[in-house]
């Protein structure tokens, strides 16, 4: 009895029998139902495999490419942060840093030794609100008087020039109103509202925002280049 | 597809930008193929990843011929390094793992078979040859999906399994069988088939 084809029948199914085997296999059919059978049953399976549906996936695969600026325009985000960042630092610094320093502790002394004489060297006055209402009082009653070592004192404790006027009242009225120049050692001890009329630079705090802004922005770019790349 | 033929010859002339249409026409194909093997919607999501970067690494490596077989070795390469490593670090069995993932198909008994003719159109024959797939031995299983479901002759299977054709055929009969023992035990009946009764069972 010729033997029953076992593997062959599959490869025969695929076509991948050589020529001589498939002969063999066809002649062995012609007489063997059982293997007609077995053959059928094969050929229905590999269809049903073949039906099988393709599965899509929950998200795409095929890879993104990375967009060629990205790297680079994290790079300079990055640097700008930085810049920003310094700007903000060394701004800041120095916006705080004299007023805080020798402001509050040496103004009664200040004001001592303006009242021992005109031409005494000015000493810084204290925080901004406090030469203001100084000031006006001062006006009120130095118009009402005419003593000069007082209006002396007064102008002196405003940070007005260093030389006293003849006029109490202009005096008092050009400290409050006429920013003193740079560089002398009034404007030094000038308050807040003085100094802030001296800068003509970006405030401190717009660097900051600047810095967070750009800060922000690297985030993002470091963000979508990561996920890229994932 | 001649289209498909013409971007096959532009990567091969090394034209890379057709590379990504390339991906897409199989990107389907490639992940049903990665699910059947791992039996894990994320871990074959990821396999199928990993073999596009691997492919697009390599693309130089591509001389022609067909772009299926080509990309298909490397992500069935790269379903078997991951059944690997999880064999060794999980105490899942490699063979066959249980499928716990949102996409199991819903278990129903097949009833006393429908033939061929009869299922075509309808889903519960398949879902059961799915399930009957899930139990192969995994390089059997292999061999038959990629003979049966993806349509590789013997010679492409055998370089990308990296094995004999004595060994593919073997392997393709077996897994067919196994298939076939597991539809029959559940009640599926061959159509035409005189020996195990009437021709369309109910």
């Amino acid at each position: 009895m010729i033997q029953h084809p076992q593997e062959q029948l599959s490869a025969y199914l695929d076509g991948a029998l050589a020529a001589a085997e498939r002969a063999a296999v066809d002649a062995h059919l012609a007489v063997c139902g059982h293997c007609r059978a077995r053959l059928a049953e094969l050929r229905e399976v590999s269809k049903l495999l073949a039906a099988l549906p393709k599965l899509a996936p929950r998200r795409s695969l095929v890879p993104r490419r990375l967009p060629a600026w990205l790297v680079p325009a994290r790079l300079v985000s990055g640097l700008a942060t930085a810049a920003f960042a310094l700007l903000f630092v060394v701004n800041g610094v120095s916006a705080l840093g004299p007023a805080y320093a020798p402001a509050a502790a040496p103004a009664p002394a200040a004001l001592e030794r303006a009242r021992e004489g005109p031409g005494a060297p000015a000493a810084p006055a204290p925080a901004a609100p406090t030469p203001a209402p100084v000031p006006a009082a001062a006006a009120t009653a130095t118009a009402d008087q005419a003593a000069s070592p007082k209006t002396a004192e007064q102008r002196t404790a405003a940070g007005a020039q260093p030389s006293p006027t003849p006029t109490a009242a202009l005096g008092v009225t050009e400290s409050r109103a006429t920013p003193v120049p740079r560089g002398t050692a009034p404007a030094r001890e000038l308050g807040f509202a003085d100094r802030d009329q001296q800068r003509v630079s970006v405030p401190a705090w717009a660097w900051l925002v600047a810095a967070l802004g750009a800060g922000a922005l690297t985030f993002g770019l470091h963000r979508a280049i990561t996920r890229r790349r994932s | 597809m001649s289209d498909e033929r013409a971007l096959i010859d532009r990567l091969a002339s090394g034209d890379e930008s057709v590379f990504d249409a390339l991906a897409r026409l199989y990107e389907r194909a490639l992940y049903s193929h990665a699910y059947r093997l791992l039996r894990n919607a994320t871990h074959a999501e990821d396999a199928v990843q990993d073999a596009f970067l691997l492919a697009y690494r390599g693309r130089a490596g591509f001389r022609g011929g067909s772009f299926k077989a080509w990309v298909f070795r490397i992500l069935t390469n790269r379903c078997l390094d991951l059944l690997r490593e999880g064999q060794r670090h999980a105490t899942v069995p490699l063979d066959p793992p249980v499928d716990t993932e949102e996409e199991a198909p819903t278990s129903e008994t097949v009833a006393r078979g429908p033939s061929v003719e009869e299922v075509v159109t309808g889903n519960v024959l398949l879902e059961e040859v799915e399930r009957a797939l899930a139990a192969v031995p995994l390089e059997q299983r292999l061999a038959v999906l990629l003979r049966d479901v993806h349509g590789f002759d013997y010679d492409e299977i055998a370089r990308i399994t990296s094995a004999e054709i004595g060994t593919v055929k073997s392997r393709i009969h077996r897994g067919r069988l196994a298939v076939r023992d597991h539809l029959v035990a559940k009640g599926w009946r061959s159509a035409g088939n005189p020996e195990t009764g009437a021709g369309v069972g109910r």
